[in-house]
């Protein structure tokens, strides 16, 4: 009884042994991404040249004007 | 049922006004500033006056003349970029950066501009 108790036990262990073996650690290095705040920036850039162009589009015709008219 | 038409009649009210407020606000300054231009544009020629990298004029040299002109003109482009600054959710000093740039290249050979680093150059 003990005997196969203890035969048992070494199978169990040797399983175990053997499974620890085939194990496989896998390490995923994830970089920080840092395009992203790139992004917004020039979005915002784009944003505020269209908004300036929008307001000062037709004064910066007329100082053209006047410029020429020199 | 008349409640929903008095809302409507509430929001169009506000709307008017709003959009009122928004042109005479936007005209006036832009009448002002084209008004100022002639003018600006001689001192600009004449080397009195030059374009900072922030958005706004200053005098290069010695002469200051002219200054309540000057005044007038840069309170006036501040509250533009001040007006755009928070439509866009951004900083005033961003506005005034990206409008110097846009002045920088339209700017007339023999033009005063500072550049991105303070320099002041001749164009």
């Amino acid at each position: 009884m003990f005997k196969a108790a203890s035969l048992l036990f070494l199978a169990i262990s040797l399983a175990f042994l053997g499974m620890s073996g085939c194990a496989t650690h896998h390490e995923v290095e994830v970089k920080p991404v840092e395009i992203k705040p790139i992004h917004i920036t020039i979005d915002v850039n784009v944003k505020v040249d269209r908004a300036l162009d929008d307001f000062f589009g037709d004064i910066d015709e007329t100082a053209q004007e006047i410029k020429q008219a020199e | 049922m008349n409640q929903m038409r008095d809302w409507r009649l509430a929001v169009l009210a506000a709307a008017a006004v709003l959009l009122f407020a928004a042109v005479a606000f936007g005209g006036g300054i832009k009448d002002r500033m084209k008004e100022r231009l002639p003018e600006i544009i001689k001192l600009k020629a004449a080397g009195v006056i030059g374009e900072d990298n922030q958005g706004y004029l200053a005098f290069v040299g010695g002469k200051q003349q002219q200054q309540a002109l000057v005044d007038a003109e840069n309170q006036d482009r501040k509250r533009v970029y001040d007006a755009i600054a928070k439509q866009q959710g951004t900083t005033a000093d961003l506005v005034g950066q990206r409008r110097a740039l846009q002045i920088a290249e339209k700017a007339k050979p023999g033009e005063w501009i500072q550049n991105a680093g303070g320099k002041w150059i001749q164009k």
